[in-house]
């Protein structure tokens, strides 16, 4: 009937994205660059913006019409070979990524909610939820995001407009120089946190591409992206580079210090975790979905109710490894660090670049066999 | 032009059943009258409007008795003299006057020989057996409920859309009980693949009984595990009839006196009959306090624990020194206190319903007023319990749908539980599971939060039947559950003055 054809609007397929951006970006974005300098980061992010665009562009073009199953595309267009290196890079970047997201909710919610609740237990909320909407598939992910990714971040936006009145100018407009190669590797990480675009061929496979679908994806990065911005101007104008630096949460932190009289909350940072904690929890859906598609391909997949029940245990397996690994980052000082810059300096560009080649291999291949076929 | 009506019994009889297709609350009864029984003649009328009674009373089921004595070749001419005497008896001349006096609740007579009809007027619709709204009450609109009788309910859909494009086709399920079930569409609104759908859920069950429609509903619900309602019922004919013509299907249970509204989403469960017979500012106003009575009643105790457990920082100082004070002196958490409280409303709501009207008004002033105040004055729960508890209710009762109503009764202990051990982390985890819940189901392919999501694939906006509600001139289109050739529903004739262009 309406909804049976397993596919999602191209305004489901920006929220997506954009409800998977929003949470990790703005609290796990500012730990990536702590350290660097707002001139470094505010250009880069300019530039990062520029090269997420052109990429954005790029993977919209090549995006083939009515081609449903990605995978199977890309192992008829560049072999199976090619295809399982894409999945299996696909697979990694998404349990990475979840692990960081599962790591992410607890760390925030031991600070800001929960100090007494145990670690091993703060992650399994995220994650079991999580759980329950990647089941769902692509369908329920997508309405939930529609009706969520909006709502929250127009809500993130207010609580930044807010706190734009606490800045000193004085503390934003002395920053200090920054070297042209500190500015590449902001440049470098800004991009690489909008990595999983890597996976947008496979959104755009299940979505069905009505008009200006194009400038819905658009929008929605430039949106994230300017948050993102506005986040940094804030933040650099209020702490100055210094408490840039040493703030753990500076979105929350800068929360905390937004006031508005007459308004019946006191604390904006508990609200502002909470909806960070909505996009993370979506996140964390998307990441164990994407998780579990790219390990069912890996593993072969099945028709029918032997397919199904794989996929379940691939997702549970999936879960499993992202809960293990958000442990791990919360055991080792300094690893959801290491572990975001993995994602951003080699998984995703790896992932952008098996992508992005899959046209070339093909014409190549396809060359090859032409000239076989001529001998 | 209008359609004459052919003088061949025959042909006229082909051609209503034609326009009589799939309508089995209409009957059509051939006769043979004369002597020799050679004169045929056929008498059409809406099964529960016209009874037999009424027929063999009438002047006219006099007369017919008096023709069937008649010689044949007399009784054209017998009917064409005496016919127009008779006070209740009118004659007409084309089919679509027939089908009008049919459709209005008349007998229509058609005779071998005569290129006309007569309409035996009957006292129309049924008012007999029909009681009024007890569970949709509305402060405008119909009074009408509907009855326990298949027939007459559908008389009732009937009386309020007089076309044959309303089809009722008759089943029966129940190996033991053969209860007769009416699915009753507009034909060229409702989508043919969801007509076929409920039949081949119908189909698929075996049951000794049903006794209700609820066993229907339970057998060929989308998602049997879910709390949520997936078919609306309702008790009100104009409701039904409001359905219907936007598209939706209706499914009428023999015994049962309400109707199950098929495909359903959770706004129109969170709509009432008259929303759009009033004002749309304040129906939108009303709507909205619907949508926050579900806030309330999912998610308010769970809030008010997180809140005061786990993040008081985030109220004021003055409000939180008062709820401490408030709360000196009680020997529970608050968690114990709020299941307590919680319990014992369950308890005095099931005792109320139970109890004859009377007895069950005294069950809520006794429990509500006296066991409250004795709790709060013994210290057994505070005030500030008594108020949530209070508002929490009063968000429950609000929803409009009682299923429903029900469905986030039950899901509120597990944010309790969730707000009572997770704080706010519980509270977003609670919210998200509903809603990821919510998001997966359908009701016969329509996701269940339309239009808040996917609500764009069909050009159907959140704004202006959602949320709020648009004035009337500006819905001229039929919801999602209508074929989308078929989306308009309005137009004005008149000026663009008076159409407000």
């Amino acid at each position: 009937m309406f909804s049976e054809n397993r596919k999602i609007s191209s305004r489901q397929a920006a929220a997506l994205f954009q409800a998977d951006w929003l949470g990790r970006l703005l609290l796990f974005f500012p730990l990536l660059v702590r350290g660097k300098s707002g001139t470094a980061v505010l250009t880069g992010g300019f530039l990062g913006l520029l090269l997420t665009a052109g990429l954005l562009g790029i993977f919209c073009t090549g995006a083939r019409e009515g081609e449903q199953d990605y995978y199977g595309y890309v192992c008829r267009a560049a072999g199976r070979l090619y295809g399982n290196c894409l999945y299996l890079v696909y697979f990694l970047y998404f349990l990475l990524q979840t692990g960081i997201l599962l790591y992410l909710c607890s760390e925030a919610a031991r600070l800001y909610l929960l100090p007494d609740v145990s670690i091993w237990v703060l992650p399994l909320l995220p994650g079991i939820t999580g759980l329950y909407l990647a089941g769902g598939g692509m369908e329920v992910r997508g309405r939930l995001s529609q009706m969520l990714a909006g709502f929250v971040g127009i809500l993130l936006f207010l609580l930044l407009i807010v706190s734009l009145f606490q800045i000193k100018g004085g503390k934003l407009f002395r920053q200090p120089e920054a070297a042209p190669s500190e500015v590449i590797c902001a440049a470098a990480l800004w991009a690489g946190s909008f990595g999983d675009l890597g996976i947008l061929p496979v959104v755009l496979s299940v979505t069905q591409r009505e008009k200006g679908w194009q400038r819905r994806l658009y929008q929605t990065l430039f949106f994230s992206d300017i948050l993102l911005i506005l986040f940094f101007l804030s933040g650099y104008g209020i702490f100055g580079q210094a408490g840039m630096g040493r703030l753990e949460w500076p979105i929350l932190s800068l929360m905390s210090t937004s006031k508005l009289h007459g308004v019946f909350f006191q604390r904006w940072d508990v609200l502002a975790a909470g909806l960070l904690m909505v996009s993370l929890f979506l996140s964390a859906g998307s990441g164990l979905y994407y998780l579990g598609l790219a390990g069912t391909c890996l593993l072969g997949r099945k028709q029918g109710s032997k397919g199904e029940r794989k996929k379940r245990l691939v997702l549970a397996g999936g879960f499993l490894a992202a809960y293990g690994l958000s442990l791990i980052l919360q055991i080792r000082q300094g690893g959801s660090r290491a572990a975001g810059r993995i994602c951003c300096f080699l998984l995703a560009p790896l992932m952008m670049v098996l992508v992005l080649l899959v046209r070339p291999v093909q014409r190549i291949r396809w060359k090859k066999r032409r000239a076989k076929w001529k001998q | 032009m209008a359609e004459k009506i052919s003088a061949d019994i025959l042909q006229t009889r082909q051609r209503l059943e034609q326009l009589c297709e799939n309508c089995d609350d209409i009957i059509i009864r051939p006769m043979v009258l004369g002597k020799e029984l050679q004169t045929r003649c056929l008498v059409v009328y809406i099964e529960a409007a016209v009874s037999n009674m009424m027929l063999e009373d009438s002047v006219i089921g006099k007369f017919l008795n008096h023709l069937w004595e008649m010689e044949g070749e007399k009784i054209l001419e017998a009917v064409k003299e005496n016919g127009l005497g008779i006070s209740d008896v009118k004659e007409l001349f084309s089919m679509e006057e027939c089908m009008a006096a049919l459709l209005a609740g008349n007998a229509v007579f058609f005779l071998e020989g005569y290129a006309g009809a007569l309409k035996i007027g009957s006292k129309g619709y049924p008012g007999m057996g029909v009681a009024k709204a007890e569970s949709e009450k509305v402060l405008r609109g119909s009074r009408e409920a509907f009855s326990e009788s298949v027939k007459i309910n559908t008389a009732l859909v009937r009386k309020r859309i007089r076309t044959t494009d309303l089809k009722v086709e008759e089943l029966f399920a129940g190996e033991e009980s053969n209860t007769l079930l009416a699915l009753v569409y507009m034909e060229h609104l409702a989508y043919p693949q969801i007509l076929e759908e409920i039949k081949e859920r119908l189909a698929a069950f075996q049951i000794d009984g049903i006794l209700d429609s609820g066993v229907v509903e339970q057998l060929t619900a989308d998602v049997w595990y879910s709390p949520f309602p997936q078919f609306q019922t309702t008790e009100r004919p104009d409701r039904a009839a409001a359905a219907l013509l936007e598209g939706r299907v209706l499914l009428l249970c023999d015994n049962t006196p309400a109707a199950l509204l098929l495909p359903t989403t959770m706004n129109s469960l969170l709509q009432t009959g008259d929303d759009y017979y009033g004002n749309f500012q304040i129906a939108s106003l009303l709507r909205c306090i619907r949508y926050l009575a579900v806030f309330l009643a999912f998610s308010l105790p769970g809030l008010y624990l997180a809140v005061t457990n786990f993040h008081p920082q985030i109220l004021p100082v003055n409000l939180i020194l008062s709820m401490s004070g408030a709360r000196g002196g009680v020997p529970f958490p608050s968690i114990a206190e709020l299941l307590l409280i919680e319990v014992s409303f369950e308890l005095m709501r099931e005792a109320g319903l139970r109890m004859p009207g009377p007895i069950g008004n005294m069950i809520g002033i006794v429990g509500g007023l006296i066991i409250g105040q004795s709790a709060v004055a013994a210290n057994l729960i505070s005030p500030m319990i008594v108020i949530i508890e209070a508002l929490t209710a009063l968000g429950s009762f609000s929803i409009p749908n009682e299923e429903l109503s029900e469905a986030f009764r039950l899901l509120k202990y597990g944010m309790i539980f969730l707000c009572g051990i997770f704080g706010l982390y519980g509270y977003v985890t609670g919210w998200l599971l509903l809603l990821i819940h919510l998001s997966g189901l359908k009701s016969f392919g329509i996701p269940y939060l339309m239009p808040f999501e996917a609500g764009e694939r069909d050009g159907i906006s959140k704004w202006s039947d959602g949320l709020f509600r648009a004035p009337l001139r500006k819905l001229k289109k039929r919801p999602v559950y209508a074929r989308r050739e078929v989306r308009g529903r309005m137009g004005f004739r008149q000026s663009k003055k008076h159409s407000g262009e």
